[in-house]
């Protein structure tokens, strides 16, 4: 009989992002981050780090902790941060995918007619629906007004957080190159262009090097700097 | 040896290499450009070896490909530090230069999941499966 082998995690649990990646994106410290994972708000546990080696989160940890910022902005203590986030969890189904354009696997996409997002469902569009306005259909429970609302401004931040102003040329799925910010269509890491770009290599190089425009390594360079800064 | 070159390689390392007896080929001539993890992870283990460039990131964290080095994968990890130099010619030879030993631990390890060429390929270190397993989170 076979031994049984350990379920791998899938790409939104397994741990593949350093805090160092997300923090800055999320608009929190890696020390919070860090504080958060032993307060077991985050899903990956808290270790100890072995000399030489970076934290580790998940993608669901990363949307967690701009879930916890957007939390804290909006006036939720301390002491109430794990409750509301676990609330989406209830509330949500996969609500961290929501902010990868995605809800249960459908595309969302804006309406024409209204300041909400719908959620795609097959030729049935409509279906569901994730509002600006913090409601689904008009059948929303009160106390999970916070939770779409902190759901919503995620969504429209894209998956680069508060550095979405980048999305055009740079983009994050935790199904490409783990997670890390590439340029968008290609599984080219921004960080690499980042670096040749600081060891000297010109933008026309870079483009040419790893068949790119020059708008997309100008983007993922300022997308580098603006995380480093 | 059949190699496949991932896109941050150039393609014309690919075609050099083909020219060389070895037939290689790029992720992009296979229409795979962006594809996800899960894509691409799937056909490591077609070819004798995927070739990767990589400058900074931690061996450990890279979650996607280390899953395939342990399904069966071997994988050549070209590495530069500092301004040394990562144009084409320089790809090729830090192939070339360190071939007879690529050629002679992917045909006669049976556990060899990882080669390592630095120094404009005057280093190479080799790494099982077993040691790449440990490494997953």
């Amino acid at each position: 009989m076979a031994a049984p082998t350990a379920a791998r995690p899938d790409v939104f649990h397994g741990r593949a992002l350093p805090g160092k990646l997300i923090a800055p994106l999320a608009g929190a410290s890696p020390s919070q981050l860090a504080g958060w994972a032993r307060r077991e708000v985050l899903e990956s546990p808290y270790r100890k780090v072995r000399p030489g080696r970076r934290r580790l989160y998940s993608w669901v940890d990363y949307q967690k902790a701009r879930a916890l910022v957007a939390l804290r902005e909006r006036g939720v203590s301390n002491r109430g941060l794990a409750e509301q986030v676990a609330q989406l969890d209830v509330r949500i189904e996969d609500w961290w995918k929501v902010s990868l354009g995605e809800y249960r696997g459908n595309a969302i996409t804006r309406r024409a007619d209204a300041a909400g997002y719908t959620i795609a469902d097959g030729p049935q569009a409509a279906k569901h629906c994730l509002c600006e306005t913090g409601q689904t259909n008009g059948h929303i429970a009160a106390n999970a007004e916070l939770a779409l609302d902190v759901v919503c401004a995620l969504r429209r931040q894209g998956p680069l957080g508060l550095l979405g102003e980048f999305s055009e040329h740079v983009n994050m799925d935790p199904r490409i190159q783990d997670g890390y910010p590439v340029v968008r269509g290609r599984r080219i890491e921004t960080e690499m262009l980042y670096i040749l770009s600081e060891w000297d290599r010109t933008t026309e190089y870079l483009a040419e090097r790893f068949q790119l425009t020059t708008e997309q390594v100008e983007a993922a360079v300022a997308f580098e700097r603006a995380r480093a800064s | 040896m059949q190699l496949l070159f991932d896109e941050n390689m150039s393609p014309a390392a690919a075609g050099i290499f083909s020219l060389l007896g070895h037939p290689s080929l790029w992720v992009g001539d296979l229409d795979l450009l962006g594809t996800p993890d899960e894509g691409l992870a799937p056909l490591l283990a077609d070819y004798d070896a995927f070739v990767t460039f990589d400058l900074h990131r931690q061996l450990s964290e890279r979650r996607a490909i280390n899953q395939a080095i342990v399904d069966g994968a071997n994988v050549i990890r070209l590495r530069i530090r500092g301004n040394e130099p990562d144009d084409v010619m320089s790809q090729v030879r830090m192939l070339i230069v360190p071939w007879a030993r690529i050629e002679n631990a992917l045909r006669n390890r049976r556990d060899l999941g990882l080669l390592t060429i630095t120094d404009q390929g005057l280093r190479v270190r080799e790494t099982n499966r077993a040691t790449v397993a440990s490494w997953l989170p």
